[in-house]
């Protein structure tokens, strides 16, 4: 669970008292965070999606960035733009379902655009 | 009147919330998982604070599609009143029960203090009644009045397009907006950079709240502050009245 290790560690700071709750949430499924051996040994098709935020919403990471960039000798630097990438593994491609996961779930159309590529 | 409080795994103010309805209150509560089917019985249904499925992918994202958010949008859809507070406008907003998105906080720091926020609209079932503090004072809601809340998120960056933003003013539908101490819209009194100082908003039917700032964390005197009183309060009006509005329906049924 090494990607998830970093919202646990988040949780616990935010608060030490959540640790001993956690017992409540033993049953919680997180189907769809599941990494730990779910690694898949072969796979049909690999399916790559970029998600970028919106060029109309405001991208503060991406505005930090940009300016520790300035301040690492590169100051004409105009923007920089932090998104997601994804790779995922499918048996076989439904790429109807993957576009509606793509925007149901993976990205949301109010603040960020999302690009599909599926490879064989 | 039996109030639903909503728990996802990594929620974190589901006690807060149910302390108030129940202590504070004396309101029926009950917590629910969120991988019950239904919060039919229910007639206010709150989705607490929280990092819910540890923010993966983005707030909310994730538990906008737990099995019992498909119930707490047919209640809405039927009029039932429902309020997200923090985390739980995250979720409202991913599941699109409210317009627009919350992203990073511009300044990208996590920020947790007490905050004011000035009463946009009374004329709301979440924002319309009075309540009596500890020390006997009378708080009112009247449009303009100051609520001191705390405010502990690092995604409470209210973002929408120009349209929609136009819709929330058109339809009175901006609840809460971030003030300084004076009650004054200002830039420095924006601590998330959310759009026009946006800290809580309600839908076009007027029963789903969203806030960023914890009312629940302001119904005590000892916490600093007792203005969440008042929107507890009201909510709790509010949906009495409506359950007794529905009752006979409820018999028939």
């Amino acid at each position: 669970m090494r990607d998830g290790g970093r919202g646990q560690f988040r949780l616990c700071i935010v608060s030490l008292s959540e640790i001993g709750r956690f017992a409540i949430y033993e049953d919680a499924q997180f189907s769809p965070l599941e990494t730990g051996g779910g690694r898949i040994q072969s796979s049909a098709m690999k399916a790559k999606v970029t998600v970028m935020p919106k060029k109309s919403v405001l991208d503060p990471q991406g505005v930090a960035v940009r300016d520790a960039m300035r301040h690492h000798g590169l100051p004409d630097v105009t923007s920089v733009r932090i998104g997601k990438f994804m790779e995922i593994e499918v048996e076989a491609a439904d790429e109807a379902k993957l576009h509606e996961i793509c925007r149901d779930l993976l990205s949301n159309p109010v603040i960020e655009d999302y690009e599909l590529t599926v490879e064989a | 009147m039996k109030a639903a409080v909503i728990r996802f795994p990594g929620s974190n103010c589901d006690q807060d919330c149910y302390g108030v309805l129940k202590n504070t209150f004396g309101i029926e509560t009950e917590y629910v998982w969120h991988k019950e089917a239904s919060v039919e019985q229910f007639d206010l249904i709150v989705l607490p604070g929280g990092f819910s499925y540890g923010d993966y992918l983005r707030c909310g994202a994730i538990a906008r599609f737990s099995p019992v958010m498909k119930s707490v949008a047919a209640e809405a859809e039927r009029g039932k009143l429902v309020m997200g507070i923090c985390n739980g406008f995250q979720i409202l907003c991913e599941a699109r029960l409210l317009p627009g998105a919350l992203i990073r906080n511009r300044s990208l720091h996590f920020i947790c203090e007490h905050l004011h926020t000035r009463i946009e609209n009374m004329e709301t079932a979440f924002t319309h009644t009075e309540v009596t503090k500890a020390d006997g004072k009378l708080l009112t809601a009247r449009t303009g009045a100051l609520l001191k809340m705390p405010v502990a998120h690092g995604e409470g960056n209210y973002t929408a397009d120009e349209e929609t933003l136009k819709d929330l003013n058109r339809h009175k539908q901006i609840l809460l907006r971030y003030t300084d101490a004076r009650g004054a819209v200002t830039t420095e009194s924006n601590p998330n950079g959310s759009a026009e100082n946006i800290a809580g908003i309600v839908n076009r039917a007027g029963n789903v709240f969203g806030l960023m700032p914890h009312p629940e964390r302001a119904c005590d005197p000892l916490l600093g502050s007792e203005d969440g009183k008042l929107i507890f309060q009201s909510v709790i009006e509010s949906a009495g009245r409506k359950t007794k509005v529905s009752s006979p329906i409820t018999k028939r049924s």
